[in-house]
């Protein structure tokens, strides 16, 4: 191996470290922030160090798509309810008791001890197996993600618009103003 | 891919069901009164019932389409006419309950179609992509129409239990999808996965994907330990719709269920980890009625005791799904068997349970009830036949569904004491039925009341009785039709 391969090798690695560091760090920081605020701010940070992981996998149309989307869109979002619904002091939901807390921290560690002992394996065996077709060409770029959506995926892709309409029914359903006399409200 | 046609015409029932959810939408917002968008979902609904018999003939052996996404056979068929029933009923029952207790929209009755055109394509799916959207649209349409209910008090917090479940395991699914994805190199079709399952089967981490996608199904069948949802949503939801989500969305979660075993036990020697899949499916089976069983036996509310009754039913069902996983002959038809007369069943319980409340007194206890085979001894006898249906007693449809599925899982040596079990359950389960029945016959009324009068209702109530009687008396032709489904997985 000489030191051009062997020194982008680290280079990969150290992204990689960093980025799933970033992934894990704001994935903690979301579910343990009391303020809602630092709890979503922490989200942002998931999604970013995500979207370098993508990038770094070719998949470079859904890395910007992602911090559109996610860290862009979806979260200023998110930040705007935390504001609407701002309440002096955040209700933590009620402690449960010893014993479900037990089964929680155990169910966790069983996993946590699973996925030690899955990754130590992974040295002597392979976990995943490579695909029979190769990649697409352009992989990752706009024009074979399209290409892909309505070829291949089509179907999934129509159906969906069906899922985000109810979507749509929803949110003017439930935010509607509800009159007492059982009229629609506009 | 090339879209023809001819796939395009294979999803006739579906793009039927949905465009007229689009067009009571469209049409509720033209019209002042909801009658019109009601008598458009109804019509929608009989056109789509139309092309599903219209399909029935050309689809001996379905193959899939769409890049295989889809795929028209006869067990979608048959599942999908009961899910089209199953909104038809939901939607008769729905009007007049709604305007009782003063909610009538126009919305809800798109979203009951909206919830169909998700199951249909979640019996439809041989794809994990396509069974995530159809999970996700029937769900999503199931956790507004329990929020739909304002005036409810235990409404929005059922709802957001629901929904908050709900999403959780929907994340069980898509992690599953991603690992089943990632160890079968790229696998996410049925097919797919069925032809790489025996080199995959060694892989942990195949085993945990195939665990998680097993877990965000058996939520949505409300399996223990995945139940808790279950009842508060069955209590908060307006009471047609806890019929829909209690027969709709278990038969479109066992039909998912039954393709999905058949793709990743496609290899027979599987033993899927340790313990191996039988014992674990046989023991959350084993579980599931049980506790569904036992906890019924404590309710006081109706609504919660038939939503504890679902989930003993659905314990009911997984013996069937493992027999079916063994590979048992003669699971599939019993199970679809099952499936119709649990259904019709349950719509009709619920549609008595939504008939007997009046606006602002919705009588969902069990001392409610006494007194009624006096006032109304239609309903009460009505209401006694469906119960007996539940419970497995002859000559109804769910002693035929019992006997069936009981039957074929009889014949895997693993089995025979999950049979006994389930018998035994069923024995304890005849106790809390028998109790409403005993209310309604035998108990002095604590104050005179009326359920109110709906045409619509009585002739639902009358055909769904017919239907679990038939199923009963001459369950011939129902076996027929459920075994012209077999070919396909077999």
């Amino acid at each position: 191996m000489n030191l051009a391969t062997h020194t982008a090798t680290l280079a990969e690695t150290i992204v990689f470290a960093v980025l799933s560091a970033g992934v894990l760090l704001g994935g903690l920081l979301t579910i343990t922030r009391r303020n809602p605020v630092s709890a979503v701010m922490a989200l942002v940070l998931t999604f970013a160090a995500l979207a370098g992981l993508f990038a770094t996998l070719s998949a470079h149309f859904l890395a910007v798509l992602q911090v559109l989307v996610y860290a862009g869109a979806i979260m200023v979002l998110f930040v705007f309810v935390v504001m609407m619904v701002n309440h002096e002091e955040t209700t933590p939901i009620a402690r449960q008791g010893l014993i479900t807390r037990a089964v929680g921290v155990l169910a966790a560690g069983t996993v946590f001890y699973r996925a030690a002992w899955l990754v130590a394996r992974e040295r002597a065996m392979p976990l995943l197996a490579a695909s029979e077709t190769p990649p697409v060409k352009d992989f990752g770029t706009v024009s074979a993600v399209g290409a892909l959506l309505f070829s291949d995926f089509l179907f999934p892709f129509e159906a969906i618009s069906l899922l985000l309409l109810v979507a749509i029914i929803g949110g003017v359903m439930l935010t509607r103003h509800f009159r007492e006399d059982g009229s629609r409200g506009s | 891919m090339t879209v023809d046609v001819a796939s395009i015409a294979a999803l006739a029932p579906l793009l039927l069901i949905s465009g007229a959810g689009c067009l009571a939408l469209l049409l509720d917002t033209l019209t002042k009164g909801r009658e019109p968008a009601l008598r458009l979902a109804q019509l929608g609904c009989l056109a789509a019932l139309a092309a599903v018999v219209g399909q029935w003939t050309g689809a001996e052996s379905g193959q899939p389409i769409w890049s295989g996404m889809w795929v028209v056979d006869r067990m979608a068929l048959f599942l999908d006419a009961l899910l089209i029933a199953t909104a038809l009923v939901t939607l008769s029952v729905a009007a007049p309950f709604m305007r009782e207790h003063d909610f009538e929209n126009g919305e809800s009755y798109a979203l009951v179609l909206f919830a169909t055109s998700g199951m249909m394509t979640v019996v439809h799916a041989t794809h994990l992509l396509s069974l995530l959207i159809g999970i996700e649209t029937m769900s999503l349409a199931a956790y507004l129409l329990v929020a739909s209910w304002r005036r409810q008090p235990a409404g929005p917090e059922g709802a957001l239990k629901y929904l908050l479940l709900g999403a959780f395991a929907a994340g069980f699914l898509v992690y599953g999808t991603a690992l089943v994805y990632g160890t079968t190199g790229g696998e996410m079709s049925y097919a797919g996965i069925a032809a790489r399952a025996g080199q995959a089967a060694g892989n942990p981490l195949f085993i945990i994907g195939v665990y998680f996608l097993l877990t965000g199904m058996l939520f949505k069948i409300a399996a223990v330990p995945f139940h808790m949802w279950a009842p508060d949503a069955y209590e908060a939801a307006p009471t047609p719709v806890t019929g829909l989500m209690a027969a709709g969305i278990k038969v479109a979660a066992v039909g998912a269920l039954v393709r999905l075993l058949a793709a990743v036990l496609a290899d027979p020697g599987l033993a899927l980890g340790h313990a191996g899949w039988v014992r674990v499916l046989g023991g959350v089976s084993f579980l599931t009625m049980t506790w569904g069983n036992l906890a019924a036996l404590r309710q006081e509310n109706v609504k919660r005791m038939l939503a504890y009754s679902s989930i003993a039913h659905a314990g009911y069902l997984m013996i069937g799904l493992v027999a079916l996983g063994q590979k048992v002959d003669g699971a599939q038809p019993a199970l679809l068997v099952y499936l119709a007369a649990y259904a019709f069943t349950t719509l009709g319980v619920f549609a008595v349970v939504a008939w007997v409340g009046r606006r602002d007194d919705e009588r969902v206890l069990v001392r409610d009830w006494a007194g009624l085979a006096r006032t109304r001894p239609a309903v009460a006898l009505a209401m006694t036949v469906l119960l007996l249906s539940l419970a497995g007693v002859p000559p109804t449809g769910g002693f035929f569904g019992k006997f069936y599925v009981f039957r074929a899982a009889m014949q895997s040596p693993d089995l025979a004491w999950l049979v006994v079990a389930a018998v035994l359950n069923s024995l304890v389960s005849v106790y809390y039925y028998l109790r409403i029945v005993v209310a309604m016959y035998f108990r002095d009324p604590v104050q005179p009341w009326q359920p109110f009068r709906s045409a619509g209702m009585a002739v639902v109530l009358v055909a769904i009785v017919v239907v679990v009687l038939a199923l009963g008396l001459v369950p011939g032709p129902a076996i027929d039709l459920a075994a012209g489904g077999l070919g396909a997985l077999r």
